[in-house]
């Protein structure tokens, strides 16, 4: 391969990161948002496009998805932070940031980040065949086993509020009204998810992005409503120059990371969400350092693991949006490739983690000079602005269907993981094989 | 043993303790058991020098080329990396919806037309319309590296090109430049006359016309739905029945105009009704007939 074309690419990957750091601003904005979006353009100016090596292309979206994945967390931790009516389902994140410590846990997010990332381009090239070989043990089984994180979901569900009825009947009321609401949001996201899979309103010119409404209205639509009507303030912000943790923090937290990660990158379906909450049990992980670590390890294995395993000789998996993006212009071949595209994750990732720090800060300054509810409603309406935009008015009401859906969990303090229903239940159905069968059932087939 | 020493600021909330406080009274966080976030310094040095390996190994890659000769059947389906001259390029028109483009390889050494140095690689679909669309792209003599699957068993052997991105031109040859126009057939007509029937006569008798390239006319539009692929006709004064024409990529008709339409004939299982599927290269697929106009 020509000096010339990789100085390009680490080029096009910088940009990439540079994009990112600006589009994981507005919290609650999606990676594969901003790719579908930049597909969009790059279909639109075809003739362009079509000029360009596909490689330069992919080593764009790959410095996209790598600045993306380290950094998009730190907009949502500094901006988004949840009323005090929630504090007893409070991410550890968010009590770091109530403590002037938000730049701490950032830190030890990117820490775990830095972790995956030096797994994913030191370490994988030495593991192809190992990778390979595992995705072909989980290919037949794959359908058992998202039908068992979904059991979990539900069965790690539990009643927020302490008993605070007069009667035993009411506090049994109580603990159910959060329980069964909790079963409501995961059978009715699971039935929008067999809609969104076989019968899309989406116009058919853009439905390969029918998820994307869905997921920003189960998602990121209901937190930035809540943010915009939470009366919490944050306090200033502390830069610590090192972080409250030891190397056993350190070393857990990446092993619990990279179950969860690995878990999650090679399991269709499946999101780093409950994945790094089931690897916790499995490894015994403990503590809110070792928590916030692991997410900062599983969310980069997830998001860029998934999208080397694309690249990888001996495996060529399509998973996860970014990849699938990617093979509308680009089909990886050559080992070549591979060694140039974990170059590439290599170099975005050092830019992404060298921007870190002074990211943080930055959020953290802007916390004390703009009112994050006036962020979180900048970013609401550009988002609703997107989903118009690349979906039409179809996509807005289905986006207002998950939206509804989506603040469920906020009146009724159930957790939002059962939401993701939405991809467990039809892609469950679908690897069993009986997903068109059931779709027929409620009449979407 | 020294002790270390206790700050009275807590390094992670910055607010002051009492002193010799190994744990912060306001946050919680340990003063003494710390990792400095210099780590992460340290991350992006060993980021940085596994990159520079990795760009090292990319750049001093030697593919495994197989030689032609070895292509045999019992590398069936093999995923495999050749390199060679383009010795011809045949342009074959099958059919309504079928290109193919076949690249006469011969490797080094030569060994003429019917040497075993020499294998056909094939390019259908979207790959043989990719190469059709870039005339000029290859020449004879070309060197090229083609990363293809094999085919091969008796009396057969081919390499099957999934997308133009494995070709790869490593030296231009001399050779006359490979025109796909003036290859055997005309691009935009179906292979074989089609024939004329009303949409009545094709689902009075749909097995009769299963599968078959057919001009429809004279019809008339009678819905286009929007953002959707295709639109609904009848015949031209009578509501019904109607037909779904579908894949057309032009200009779509307006509700009313009468058109006649050129496609296949083919039955959707999944939603079970007979549409007519139009090929986007075919430009003539729809015409919109004005007095008088005759396709």
């Amino acid at each position: 391969m020509d000096i010339f074309i990789i100085l390009i690419c680490c080029l096009a990957a910088l940009a990439g990161v540079a994009i990112a750091s600006v589009f994981s601003l507005i919290p609650g904005l999606h990676i594969y948002n901003v790719i579908a979006f930049t597909m969009m353009i790059a279909f639109a100016a075809l003739d362009l496009f079509k000029t360009m090596d596909p490689l330069i292309t992919t080593c764009f979206i790959m410095g996209l998805v790598v600045g993306f994945s380290v950094l998009f967390t730190v907009s949502s931790q500094f901006f988004q932070p949840c009323d005090d009516s929630y504090r007893s389902m409070m991410l550890p994140h968010e009590r770091f940031l109530f403590e002037g410590r938000g730049y701490e846990a950032a830190m030890l997010s990117g820490i775990g980040s830095m972790f995956a990332l030096l797994m994913i381009s030191g370490l994988f090239p030495f593991v192809t065949g190992a990778i390979g070989t595992l995705r072909q043990l989980i290919r037949p089984h794959i359908y058992w086993i998202l039908g068992l994180v979904s059991l979990f979901i539900l069965m790690s569900e539990w009643p927020k509020d302490h008993g605070v009825g007069k009667t035993t009947g009411q506090r049994l009321a109580d603990a159910w009204v959060q329980l069964g609401m909790g079963l409501f949001v995961f059978v009715v996201s699971g039935i929008l998810g067999l809609f969104v899979f076989c019968n899309t309103i989406i116009p058919v010119d853009n439905a390969f992005q029918s998820l994307m409404p869905v997921f920003i209205g189960l998602f990121a639509i209901p937190s930035q409503l809540m943010t915009v009507i939470a009366h919490a303030r944050i306090p200033k912000q502390y830069f610590a120059g090192s972080v409250d943790a030891a190397p056993q923090d350190l070393a857990r937290g990446a092993l619990t990371g990279t179950v969860g990660g690995m878990f999650s990158s090679l399991t269709p379906g499946l999101t780093p969400g409950p994945a790094l909450l089931m690897s916790a049990h499995a490894t015994a992980s403990s503590g809110e350092k070792q928590f916030i670590i692991g997410g900062g390890t599983a969310r980069v294995l997830y998001y860029i693991g998934a999208l080397v395993l694309f690249f990888m000789p001996d495996v060529y998996m399509r998973r996860g949006g970014a990849a699938i993006n990617i093979s509308l212009f680009f089909v990886p071949e050559t080992a070549e490739q591979y060694f140039l595209i974990s170059g590439i994750i290599a170099v975005a990732g050092a830019a992404s983690l060298l921007l870190l720090g002074r990211y943080c800060k930055f959020c953290a300054n802007v916390t004390q000079k703009i009112d994050f509810r006036w962020i979180s409603l900048g970013g609401m309406i550009l988002l609703i602005a997107m989903v118009w935009y690349v979906t039409s008015w179809r996509g807005v009401v289905l986006m207002g269907v998950a939206t509804a859906l989506g603040m469920v969990p906020n009146f009724w303090h159930t957790r939002r993981i059962p939401l993701l229903a939405v991809l467990l239940v039809p892609v469950c159905l679908n690897m069993a094989g009986v997903g068109a069968k059931v779709a027929s059932w409620f009449g979407f087939r | 043993m020294a002790t270390p020493e206790i700050p009275r600021c807590c390094p992670s909330c910055g607010k002051e303790n009492p002193p010799d406080s190994t744990v912060c009274h306001f946050c919680g966080a340990s003063t003494v058991e710390r990792i400095s976030l210099k780590i992460v310094s340290l991350g992006i040095v060993l980021l940085l020098a596994i990159a520079a390996a990795h760009f090292y190994l990319a750049m001093s890659y030697a593919p495994d080329y197989a030689a032609i000769p070895s292509l045999t059947p019992d590398r069936n389906f093999e995923r495999v990396r050749v390199k060679g001259r383009v010795a011809d390029v045949q342009i074959v028109r099958e059919a309504y919806d079928h290109h193919q483009v076949r690249i006469e390889l011969e490797g080094e050494g030569g060994g003429g037309r019917y040497s075993d140095n020499r294998i056909s690689v094939r390019l259908e679909g979207e790959p043989a319309n990719d190469f059709l669309s870039n005339p000029g792209f290859l020449n004879r003599g070309d060197l090229i590296d083609v990363a293809a699957s094999l085919y091969a068993g008796d009396n057969y052997r081919h390499l099957s090109l999934s997308s133009m991105q494995f070709i790869r031109i490593l030296e231009k040859g001399s050779g006359a430049p490979i025109d796909p126009s003036a290859a055997s057939g005309s691009r935009y007509a179906p292979a074989a006359p089609a024939p004329k029937a009303t949409v009545a006569e094709l689902l009075a008798d749909p097995e009769k016309f299963r599968d078959q390239v057919v001009i429809a006319r004279p019809l008339e539009v009678v819905e286009v739905p929007e953002a959707l692929p295709f639109f609904r006709v009848s015949d031209e004064g009578k509501p019904e029945p109607q037909l779904v024409v579908i894949g057309y990529k032009g200009e779509l008709p307006a509700v009313g105009d009468q058109i006649s339409v050129r496609g296949k004939f083919i039955y959707y299982e999944k939603k079970g009704y007979w549409e007519i599927q139009v090929r986007d290269w075919d430009k003539g697929a729809v015409i919109v007939l004005t007095d008088g106009t005759s396709e």
